[in-house]
């Protein structure tokens, strides 16, 4: 307790000296603004910039948002212009969705290093890793003007996430160890500025959830706009006075929690119009607009300035048309009505557009990498049918699945021959090698039809169930059924509705999908790989085993349970130092060994639309990370 | 006549609430629910989903209640207040969705239908008095293709030509200067550059049917002794056919107003869904596939009583316009 004491006064006194020296060296600077929101200055209705910005603000230059390999001419850029997206749903577009994401700590690109403040001002992680303490930037304000304090993060904790109305289960991200039975976190507010997270067990992965190497992990759980979302709460606010909100969406009294959930706008519901009037901390914030648009303008009280003391963002709006039909988005694209989109181009598209980019008034960019490996193939281990089980859990037949696959061939067909090979999974083609390995493992029997039979005697079928999220996900699974009927499996292939593939998924009926696959490119985050973490394979059972603590569900089989292990370990350890790199090793020995899924390549081109003055667009990198720093992007 | 009406008003309200049932199962036929699309689209785009928040939202989006009590819910806001509910998709009240869409829907569908009649009728009754002439035989070719030709493509086909030879998109009703524009005679004028298209493309199945319909109807009338005797009493031409071949001619067309209304507020909801209009036929159709149900079981729910009000209507019109209706009475259902 009291080496706790100790070490908090020695982070007061930094802290405070820090903020001394800082303060000092930038008060004499004078910040410049965007020309609207300088007339609004001047009609009085907003206060100067100096008082819109924190004490600190977050200082934009070289090698600060995106790395200096991937944007070596960074400049600093003018005011002006409009960003134009498109997007198929009508409450959410990725692309404004990452614009506008703002985490408390932050990396150039989602890189593992040099971790920073972002709307933390500073931070202090103990050396084992149970204590975190943040500190927020000095005069820092919502996008309404009101001052960002430590009593809205005291709000976020004790009304939101405690509440049991609004929050019932408490997230396993804020508990020890990140583990869904450990026991919450404490907070403790040190002043106005400076509050501490407090585990019970080591929890060094914490790190990503405030927003380190992860886009989305955002402060929303941390820090809410308490002025604007306590006339929401009961605790706060009489039932009488929420009552017109609650009648307007059809709630009963005891149902307040679900207006608040609604007002209390989170990172995902970002772009439905629920999130206009609500304050946040992003570069542009939502606004009105017509039904078949989404708008969001520039946030008069964003925190970031350039090297010359120019508040960003430099662009004034940024909207996305809504199209109702995927039929649509080529004619949206050749009337000149986007000049900044990722994930709605498709590949067979990009030459169309390429012809077409005078008419577009926009280039497409086919520099940037998609941050993942686009989509793999997954098996679940855990299906109840037993000669599946038999079958699937031999390493050989994962090892002569993953060598039937031609990916050279796969990258040229799909991705015009811009993928790259996996760096963590083995991929070389052998079809030879595969045919050995099946026969090895007794499937050397052929029916009629020549295909291989199974231990019960019955011919071993491999159907592939999926939904499409992607233009060229049919094209991707037939070729995946060419290729593993050359090793003699018959592999079949289904095609659903979303709906009924998470439907079958629950029953445990899958046998194996195709689906996205965030890769490696986070390795110590081996929890993305956990079965159904994020992606679409393995059995429910086994999550509820886990989430139980073992009381309900079904074990894992003992390599599955390898992984378990291994990620709990590895939760437990910063991921800026060098023992996560030891983790990324042993993660990478785990899947060499035991090849759990099958990425098609390791990376693609990303193709992108924008404009073509674009300035402080990356040269190389990930086309996300370009995209999140859309802060520092303007027209030349 | 008055008991024709109350018996016709009695029948209906049943008739609603059967609807409302049927409109909120029909939306939960389809296997899982709004989540469940829900969730996989927010993997898709990045979004880490564990348990906890499985669990939240199946408590904040009320999917954890038993059927039958969502729909009391529904049907209890429906009534007492007025509240159709909240969308998922959009966490906004269904009647707000509503309300900013039936502006432009109705200003379409109305246009069209104006456009519908007022080349129709004229080329009805023009092919019908001018039996097997050319005139006739070119209308009736056309009207065949244009019964046969469905409303999508010809949409598409058209957004197409035009692209191709003049270089400009239609997509959707505004132009992108005009978006977020409010109302003035430059966004009219940008409008009306983009409206006739649709109007067009929904009118011109609308009108090949109509012509069909209103040359046999009258084809059948004029050939009657009525018109002989009328003819031979020295009546003016026009008299003799607008004053009572014309009027039999209609009754089909009253009839079916029934199917009009709906089909006023969600009509032609392929044709929008091309065009990218932001109307309630599309609003209609992203609903159902999210399952997003209070949104889309709302627009079912007033489409089926539209029609149910717009039969009445239809009813009572063909009873006021045409004496040989008679109202059904019991004597006569009796036997």
């Amino acid at each position: 307790m009291k080496k706790l004491l100790v070490v908090s006064l020695v982070l007061i006194l930094v802290f405070s000296l820090t903020l001394g020296s800082v303060s000092i060296s930038f008060s004499q600077k004078k910040y410049k603004e965007a020309p609207m929101l300088a007339e609004l200055v001047k009609q009085g209705k907003l206060p100067p910039v100096e008082q819109r910005l924190p004490e600190e603000p977050f200082v934009v230059g070289p090698g600060v948002l995106v790395d200096k390999n991937d944007l070596p001419n960074w400049e600093v850029g003018q005011y002006g212009g409009v960003f134009r997206s498109v997007c198929l749903n009508p409450d959410l577009d990725w692309n404004l969705r990452d614009a506008v994401m703002e985490n408390l700590l932050c990396t150039p690109a989602f890189k593992t290093k040099p971790l920073m403040g972002n709307i933390a001002a500073e931070f202090k992680v103990s050396a084992d890793n149970k204590i975190f303490t943040i500190r927020l930037r000095k005069g820092l304000k919502w996008s309404d003007g009101v001052p960002v304090t430590t009593d809205d993060v005291r709000f976020a904790y004790e009304d939101v996430l405690l509440n049991k109305d609004i929050t019932p289960i408490f997230p396993s991200d804020y508990r020890g160890a990140g583990d869904p039975g450990g026991t919450p976190m404490k907070l403790k507010i040190v002043d106005k500025y400076t509050f501490r997270i407090t585990f019970d067990k080591p929890y060094g992965r914490f790190l990503v959830v405030l927003g380190l190497g992860s886009r989305w992990a955002t402060y929303h759980a941390l820090l809410k706009p308490s002025h604007y979302l306590k006339q929401f709460h009961t605790k706060y606010t009489s039932i009488e006075k929420i009552r017109p909100y609650l009648k307007e969406y059809g709630y009963s009294d005891q149902e307040w929690w679900r207006l608040f959930l609604i007002k209390d706008v989170i990172l995902w519901d970002i772009c439905k119009e629920s999130g206009i009037g609500r304050p946040t901390l992003g570069p542009w914030v939502r606004v009105d607009s017509p039904t078949n648009v989404m708008a969001f303008e520039r946030n008069p009280y964003y925190y970031k300035v350039d090297t010359e003391g120019n508040q960003l963002p430099y662009v004034d709006r940024y909207e996305s048309i809504i199209v109702t039909n995927p039929a649509n988005l080529p004619m949206a694209i050749l009337s000149g009505k986007v000049n900044l989109n990722r994930d709605m181009i498709d590949w067979d598209k990009v030459s169309l557009y390429r012809e077409n980019e005078q008419k577009i008034g926009a280039k497409i960019d086919l520099n940037l990498m998609t941050h993942n490996a686009p989509i793999a193939l997954f098996i679940n281990y855990g299906n109840p049918d037993a000669v599946w089980r038999k079958v699937v859990n031999d390493v050989r037949f994962r090892k002569a699945i993953n060598m039937s696959i031609d990916r050279k061939q796969l990258s040229d067909i799909l991705y015009l021959g811009t993928g790259k090979p996996s760096r963590w999974f083995p991929s070389d083609y052998n079809l030879k090698e595969a045919n050995r390995l099946l026969d090895e493992m007794g499937m050397s029997k052929r029916d009629a039809e020549g295909y291989r039979i199974g231990p019960d005697g019955k011919t071993f079928e491999f159907p592939i169930v999926y939904c499409v999220q992607g233009g060229y996900w049919e094209r991707a699974v037939e070729l995946l059924v060419e290729y593993i009927q050359k090793t003699g499996i018959k592999a079949t292939m289904k095609m659903v509705t979303m709906n009924l593939m998470g439907e079958m998924q629950n029953a445990n009926q899958i046998k194996a999908t195709i689906d996205w696959l965030d890769d490696v490119n986070w390795p110590y985050i081996m929890y993305d790989y956990r079965p159904l973490s994020r992606t679409g394979w393995g059995s429910p059972l086994w999550n509820l085993y886990y989430a139980t603590g073992g009381k309900e569900g079904e074990k894992p089989p003992e390599w599955i349970a390898d992984l378990y292990k291994l990620d709990a370990d590895a939760r437990a350890i910063n991921p800026s130092t060098q023992r996560a790199e030891l983790f990324e090793k042993k993660f990478a020995k785990w899947i060499k060994e035991n090849i759990p899924m099958f990425p098609l390549i390791g990376q693609a081109v990303d193709p992108m639309i924008v404009p073509s003055n674009l300035g402080n667009w990356a040269r190389s990198g990930y086309a996300s990370a370009a995209q999140f720093a859309a802060e520092q992007l303007f027209f030349k | 006549m008055l008991n024709y009406i109350i018996r016709r008003l009695s029948i209906m309200i049943p008739e609603i609430f059967l609807i409302s049932i049927i409109a909120f199962i029909v939306i939960q036929l389809p296997p899982g629910d709004f989540l469940t699309t829900y969730i996989m689209r927010l993997q898709a785009s990045g979004v880490a989903i564990n348990q906890t928040i499985i669990d939240t939202l199946t408590r904040q989006y009320g999917l954890d209640r038993p059927i039958y009590v969502q729909y009391f819910m529904w049907m209890k806001n429906i009534i007492l207040y007025g509240n159709f509910g909240t969308s998922f998709t959009w966490n906004m009240p269904v009647t707000e969705i509503i309300k900013e869409r039936l502006p432009m829907t109705l200003i379409i569908s109305i246009a069209s239908l104006i456009f519908t009649w007022m080349v129709a009728f004229p080329i009805g009754i023009y092919s019908a008095t001018h039996q097997y002439s050319p005139f006739d035989h070119f209308f009736t070719l056309l009207s065949f293709i244009g019964v046969s030709m469905p409303g999508f493509l010809l949409a598409l086909v058209a957004i197409w030509f035009l692209y191709k030879y003049t270089g400009y998109a239609i997509i959707g009703l505004f132009s992108l200067e005009f978006l977020n524009q409010p109302w003035s005679f430059a966004k009219l004028a940008d409008m009306l550059k983009n409206v006739w298209l649709p109007i067009i493309v929904i009118g011109i199945a609308g009108i090949a049917g109509l012509v069909r319909v209103i040359r046999a109807m009258m084809l059948d009338e004029i050939k009657k002794q009525y018109v002989t005797t009328a003819r031979a009493k020295g009546l003016p031409e026009y008299k003799i056919l607008f004053k009572y071949p014309l009027r039999v001619a209609v009754n089909p067309i009253i009839s079916t107003i029934g199917w009009l209304l709906p089909s006023l507020v969600s009509g032609e909801s392929i044709v929008a869904i091309v065009i990218n209009l932001q109307t309630i036929g599309p609003a209609l159709l992203t609903a159902s596939l999210a399952q997003d149900m209070y949104l889309a079981g709302s627009i079912v729910f007033i489409l089926g009583t539209l029609t149910v009000i717009g039969m009445f209507i239809s009813d009572l019109l063909l009873a006021w316009l045409d004496p040989r209706i008679r109202y059904g009475d019991r004597q006569e259902r009796g036997s």
